[in-house]
């Protein structure tokens, strides 16, 4: 029964801001509600973890001809970290956003955002998956253009259109998979698949179609146009949601497909998967460190850390795959935080930009700490679990003789750390530059009166923390990983799971 | 410039297409019709009504906010999925009891739903737009 709960608990909490419109604790339910979503996800990993998947079939109609929802480890350990990543979100917008846009129905679209990354980590089925798609766009298209303002709206065109582009390949492809196999259920197409000695051509342009369209979604190297485009746009805390929720989807579906269907053609797969993945790191990376807006680096960043991911998931051995998944799981929570802190300065200065910053270690030295934990962790420092991830990693590519794509990942470690001590050298580090004129100072969208920021900090504060101890204690989170990525390998147990009829 | 014969033909009609709008909704279990198109033509018939008496007639015609149906109708769905939970069965089973003869079930309960969701989402975007365009005659 639990399966069923991280999809129907945001819906309910949406019907409750639907009905409740002028409720003035909204915020408090909205955190409540986050937190048992969060309970349910702990709940729900525990019981993956003892019984190894867990599934529940819609409507009680058996599996080819339902809807499935399963739940290996690594979409537990995902629907975890989102919880992890939305709860400190709601914290955060308790004192981060305007009463204005939390009245017109700022925690309705992302309790839809949740709603739609939780359905997407569970489901079963191409179909499925693609609706959970559709609810995730449209709440965050709404979340994005949310308040009007005019370079909100810029971002938010060119965020719907592309990622309109992306669900219309990824519709297309699903028809023609549709077309050709008589089935979308994820099992039951990796069943049919298995008969054939090798992958059938009739298939390449479905599949290829679906990749383009989650390469969009994920922003990966040839696709990735839309994201540094919008990011810096909406208010703080929702580019945090979205960094730590959004292209990360994309990625996890594209494991999900590669550990079904494309590893059957691996000898065209696996090469394209690697450029792209060395591609996305090294262009993400150096088109970071050109930008001088706060928020911009972070955003090109996103880039080239999807990259490391898909370059575990293109090697394909169980060192790579847990790795990816370690670094997936602790980038969504050091991304997040990164912004999160971002959105103070914002809210302290009035402007984002590099050059104009200053001082800030001296004024709030708390959220200079805040940043250089999530910063360093990002740029693979140890202890914190940006290291662990990227030592995983590195070591399955010399392991797997792919010395090229190891050696480009430790490169563009320096280059992530060269921009985040940028960051940290202008913003918090350097004295306020006299010559340049102050910006004006508008504690922008805020109400007038003034408000503590204890919920900014402690939810900031408490992510910091968690990338603490998940480098610290990284050996049951890896053993976790490494179980995830045998599952991953050895689709016939998912299979035969989803397909056994009890 | 008011048309009579118009306005007196759109505010009758309206009752027809809800008629219908509802005889479609309890037909669709076993053929065509359903929830989600009796909603879009009982919707309809609200906006035929608002192009001729403007939209807060049609907001004054129906009484609620149409926030509030769009609510009412996700909480309905929801009843559909939860019911059959609380009875042991995976969400959305199709639980049936019979009343008089006639065989209710929560599929019918979740078609009611996307009626009343399609019917407050239609209603709630056409009456911003016309509020946008100054379309009150």
């Amino acid at each position: 029964m639990i399966i069923a709960l991280p999809v129907f608990l945001p819906l309910a909490f949406m019907i409750f801001a639907f009905l409740f419109r002028h409720f003035h604790g909204r915020e408090y339910v909205a955190l409540g509600a986050a937190t048992l979503n969060l309970l349910v996800a702990v709940f729900l990993l525990v019981e993956v973890n003892t019984e190894g998947m867990v599934k529940m079939q819609m409507g009680d109609w058996p599996a080819p001809y339902g809807i499935t929802l399963i739940a290996d480890r690594l979409s537990a350990l995902m629907v975890l970290v989102s919880a992890i990543v939305f709860m400190a979100a709601m914290a955060y917008s308790i004192q981060s956003v305007d009463t204005r846009r939390k009245s017109f129905g700022f925690y309705l679209f992302s309790f839809g955002i949740l709603m739609g990354v939780n359905g997407s980590f569970l489901a079963g089925d191409i179909f499925n998956l693609y609706v959970w798609f559709e609810v995730m766009l449209m709440a965050s298209f709404i979340l994005m253009s949310h308040g009007g303002e005019r370079n909100q709206l810029e971002g938010a065109i060119k965020y719907l259109i592309l990622n309109l582009i992306s669900s219309f390949f990824f519709v297309a492809g699903i028809g023609l998979l549709y077309g050709k196999m008589g089935t979308l259920n994820m099992a039951d197409i990796a069943q049919k698949l298995m008969n054939f000695e090798t992958m059938p051509p009739e298939l390449n342009p479905a599949f290829i179609l679906i990749f383009v369209g989650f390469a969009i979604k994920g922003a990966l190297v040839p696709f990735f146009f839309w994201l540094p485009a919008s990011y810096h746009t909406p208010p703080p805390v929702v580019t945090a949601l979205f960094a730590g929720l959004l292209t990360k989807v994309g990625i996890y579906s594209l494991i999900r497909f590669y550990a079904l269907f494309l590893h059957q053609n691996s000898q065209f797969w696996q090469p394209l998967i690697l450029w792209i993945a060395g591609l996305s790191m090294v262009i993400g990376v150096i088109t970071a460190t050109s930008q001088f807006e706060f928020r911009k680096v972070l955003s090109f960043h996103i880039i080239s850390q999807v990259g490391y991911v898909v370059m575990g998931l293109g090697l394909f051995t169980v060192g790579g795959l847990a790795g990816a998944i370690f670094f997936l799981a602790h980038n969504m929570i050091s991304k997040t935080n990164a912004f999160l802190v971002a959105g103070y300065v914002h809210r302290q200065k009035g402007t984002l930009n590099l050059k104009i910053l200053g001082d800030f270690y001296k004024e709030h030295p708390l959220w200079a700490i805040f940043f250089f934990i999530s910063a360093f962790s990002l740029a693979g420092l140890p202890p914190l679990s940006g290291f662990i991830g990227k030592y995983l990693l590195i070591k399955a590519g010399i392991e797997a003789q792919q010395l090229g794509i190891a050696f480009t990942a430790l490169f563009v470690g320096f280059f992530t750390l060269f921009s985040m001590v940028k960051i940290w050298m202008e913003v918090f580090w350097k004295k306020t530059p006299d010559k340049i004129p102050a910006p004006i100072i508008k504690i922008a969208l805020l109400d007038d009166k003034p408000v503590n920021i204890n919920w900014m900090k402690w939810s900031s504060g408490a992510m910091a923390i968690i990338i603490i101890l998940a480098g610290v204690f990284a050996t049951p989170i890896v053993e976790y990983c490494t179980l995830a990525a045998e599952s991953l390998m050895q689709p016939s147990d998912y299979i035969n799971f989803v397909l056994e009829n009890n | 410039m008011r048309n009579i014969v118009l306005e007196r033909i759109v505010s009758l009609f309206l009752y027809v297409m809800v008629g219908f709008a509802l005889f479609l909704l309890f037909r669709g279990h076993n053929r065509p019709g359903g929830g989600f198109i009796g909603g879009i033509i009982a919707a309809a018939g609200f906006l035929l009504y608002g192009i001729v008496f403007g939209s807060e007639k049609v907001l004054e015609k129906i009484r609620v906010n149409p926030r509030y149906i769009m609510g009412s109708g996700l909480l309905i769905a929801l009843l559909a999925a939860l019911i059959p939970m609380t009875l042991g069965k995976p969400p959305l089973t199709g639980v049936w009891t019979s009343l008089a003869g006639i065989a209710l079930g929560t599929p019918l309960l979740f078609d009611i739903g996307v009626f009343v969701l399609v019917v407050g989402m239609i209603v709630s975007i056409f009456t911003n737009i016309m509020d946008v365009l100054k379309w009150n005659s």
